[in-house]
Formats: C-alpha cells, structure tokens, sequence
C-alpha cells in the first residue's frame, strides 16, 4: 500500500509546465464563450474525469487505506469487515436480477441519517434560529429609545413570519384582504432573492478576476 | 422479505440514532459512538465507486459503440485512469507530488475556469431577466443592482451611502427571509425524516423495480 515512489527528478521537471497548463486550460473553458469547439469539450471531459478521480483517490487516501491499514491489519478491528462487506453491497444495483440487494445498505444509510436528523443535532440549531429571531421591538440604549434597532428588529422579525406564511401555508388560505400577506411575502423574497443574486454575480467576478490575475500576473508577470 | 427486511433495518438504525441522541444508555450510547458511525463512514467510503464505475461503464460503451462525440470519452477515461493510478496505485495518498502535479495542474485550473465561466451567464442572464414587469421584479433588479454597486469599490467611490445600503439589505431583508427560509427547510427535514424512520416514504427501496 506504500506505493511505488516516482522519481522526484521527474516531478521538478514537470512542475514549471504547471502554470502554463493552467494558461491553456483555463482560455480552452472560456473558448466556449466564442462557440461550442472542440477544445472546450476537450477541456470540459478533462474536468469530468479528474474530478471522479480525485473523489476516489481523496477517498481512498483519508477511508479505504487507514481502514484496511490502520484499522483492521494494526488494530485487529475485524467488525470492520462488516461495514465494507454492507457498502460493496451497492454494486449490485447495475446488475438486473440482483439489483435488490443494493437496497440493504442504501436502508442502512437512510435509516441512520433519518435518526441522526431526528436528535438535538438538528433540533438545537432549529430552536436556535427560532430563539435568534425572536427579537425585542422596542429596544431601549442606555434608557433611550433605539428607533433604529427597533425598526431593524420589526422588518427582520415580519419578513421571517411572512415568509415561513409564504411556505408553510397553502395559498388558498389567504384570500381576501390576507391576500395583502401573501403579496407583501413574496416581495420581500423576491427582495432577499435580488440581494442573493447580487451577492452571487460579485462572487463569480471575483472568481473571473482570479484567472485574469492569474493569467496577467503570476505567469506574463505583466503587472 | 425484500422490503420488510431492508424497512426493519432502517427503522433500527435510526432508532439507535434517535435514542442515542435523547437518552443516556450506556450500552446504546456506546454502539452508536464505536460502532453504528464508524460503519456508515466505512460503508459509505466502500460504496463512492459506484458512481466511477457508471461513468466508466457509460464512457465504454460510447467507445465501443462508436456514439456521436465518443473521442471525448477517452479524455474522460485516460484523465480519471491516469490521476487514479497516481493518486492510489503510485503513491496512495493525496499529498504525493507527482498526483499534486496532475491535481494543482489540471483539477484546480479547471474548476476554477468553469466557475469563473458561470460569471459571464449570470450577467447575460440579467440581461435577458431584470425587467421591471411587476413589483416583485422590480424588488429583484433594485436589490440587486444596490447589493452589486455596494459590494465593489466604485460604489463606495460613486456615493458612501451604497455600501450602507448594500449591507442593510443584506443584514436584514436577506438574512431574515434565509431565516425562514431555513426554518422551513429544517421543518420539512425532521418530517422527512420522520416518514423515512416508519416507512411511510419508500423511494430508496425503488432500486431494480
């Protein structure tokens, strides 16, 4: 499990390719803002599959091999074998005919999360926020009347109402002048839904900076 | 037998977990602790390939079939085999400098470029979407348009009241309607949850039917 060691001779040699495969992979993606090409579609498959790969080595490295290992070679953890015997059930699912037995270890893992969702450690948080949301109206600073906290404290608790109304209850339960609730709700989420979006697109320019500075500047070191 | 078997052993799992979380018995606390979450951790790190294996399995055939686009499939399989090899059977961790080499080269680059790529869909996305047609679009595209001139520093610069503004909203408007927004999710989790412990909700047990 050691592994075969690649001469590091190698490793320093590929290392300043390093960068310029960044360069080139990085324009072959934004290749893609000109027309659909091969060189995105290139780049997009590389993606794919160093993604999958990294998942698998990421968990082999930090599940599979301390296991087998640590665990059960060292330690002498044999119930270990159980648990691995549960999780290779899943390759049954391709496999028609058997693909029931798949079932046993997805039951287990439904099950387990379904309890563990069911304790305080998803509670707690829930009353929390329930706690943190209930906020005083009229809040007073060293004896004197705060209008601007308390005003804060107003909209914040009337748009966490509306918009658990909004979701919790059906619509035909507001009709009428309630109706004014249902409108106000979705104005207000619309609203929180505008300030994520914003919040989003400045995100993602900041990500598109990144590239070009690292572009412009740590490879042409043109800045 | 293939459902009440697979229905009782998610009923138990969770009930170990549900009594583990409320009460204290010393036996049940202890099997859950050293047992019950190690296996799922175990299981579930043995179960991660089934997805490679679909994705070798699909990639295969487009090559064997010769599907439209099957040139990309051997990208696909000879970066996933190539990263695979130095990553497990190379050197066995994540740390070696050969796999950080494939890693920081390629996986790290990619990621990013794809992201930054969303950046230019999101604004033309706007583009196409912010119109004023109603009350709740204008809400959209006014928020919008104070959070993005409040966030950057040309704002800042243009009048000192945007980023005020920006952070208000998002103080308030934003994190109160994430609230109940969370509140609701949280809700719907526990009767979620409640449905899949008493099998009432069956749709993991859907495999092969």
């Amino acid at each position: 499990m050691a592994g075969v060691q690649v001469p590091i001779g190698i490793v320093n040699a590929l290392n300043p390719l390093s960068p310029w495969i960044g360069v080139l992979v990085t324009l072959g993606v934004w290749s893609f803002l000109y027309k659909e090409n091969p060189v995105f579609r290139i780049c997009e498959h590389a993606y794919v599959g160093s993604a999958a790969a990294h998942t698998m080595v990421t968990t082999f490295a930090n599940n599979i091999k301390p296991g087998l290992v640590v665990d059960i070679a060292q330690n002498g953890e044999y119930w270990r074998i159980i648990p691995i015997l549960l999780g290779c059930m899943i390759y049954f699912q391709p496999f028609r005919g058997y693909t029931w037995v798949s079932r046993y270890p997805m039951s287990f893992w439904v099950g387990y999360n379904a309890g563990y969702n069911l304790t305080l450690r998803v509670a707690m948080p829930l009353l929390t926020e329930v706690r943190r949301t209930m906020l005083p109206i009229f809040v007073t600073n060293n004896g004197r009347f705060d209008l601007a906290t308390s005003i804060n404290n107003f909209i914040f608790t009337g748009v966490v109402t509306l918009t658990l109304a909004y979701f919790l209850f059906s619509m035909n339960v507001f009709k009428g002048r309630a109706g004014f609730m249902i409108r106000t709700a979705r104005l207000v989420l619309m609203a929180a839904f505008g300030a994520g979006f914003g919040t989003g697109i400045a995100n993602y320019v900041s990500l598109l900076i990144g590239r070009f500075d690292f572009i412009m500047s740590d490879v042409l070191k043109l800045f | 037998m293939r459902r009440t078997v697979p229905l009782t052993i998610s009923f138990v799992a969770g009930m170990i977990m549900v009594i583990d979380g409320w009460l204290k018995i010393g036996f049940i606390n202890n099997f859950a602790t050293r047992y019950l979450m190690p296996s799922v951790t175990i299981s579930v790190g043995w179960a991660a390939g089934l997805g490679a294996l679909n994705l070798i399995r699909l990639h295969s055939r487009n090559i064997a079939q010769k599907r439209l686009n099957y040139q990309y499939s051997f990208v696909l399989l000879g970066f996933f085999f190539l990263m695979l090899t130095c990553g497990v059977f190379l050197q066995g961790n994540t740390t070696a400098p050969f796999y950080q080499f494939f890693y920081s080269s390629f996986q790290v680059n990619l990621s990013a470029a794809v992201y930054s790529l969303n950046s230019f869909y999101l604004v033309s996305a706007c583009y196409r979407t912010f119109r004023a047609r109603s009350w709740e679009s204008t809400a959209l595209l006014v928020v919008a348009c104070f959070t993005m001139i409040g966030s950057v520093p040309m704002g800042a610069a243009m009048w000192g009241g945007f980023p005020v503004i920006q952070n208000w909203i998002v103080k308030v408007i934003n994190d109160a309607a994430i609230r109940g927004l969370s509140i609701g999710v949280t809700l719907g989790t526990l009767s979620q949850c409640v449905r899949n412990l008493v099998g009432i909700e069956r749709g993991h047990l859907q495999a092969g039917e």
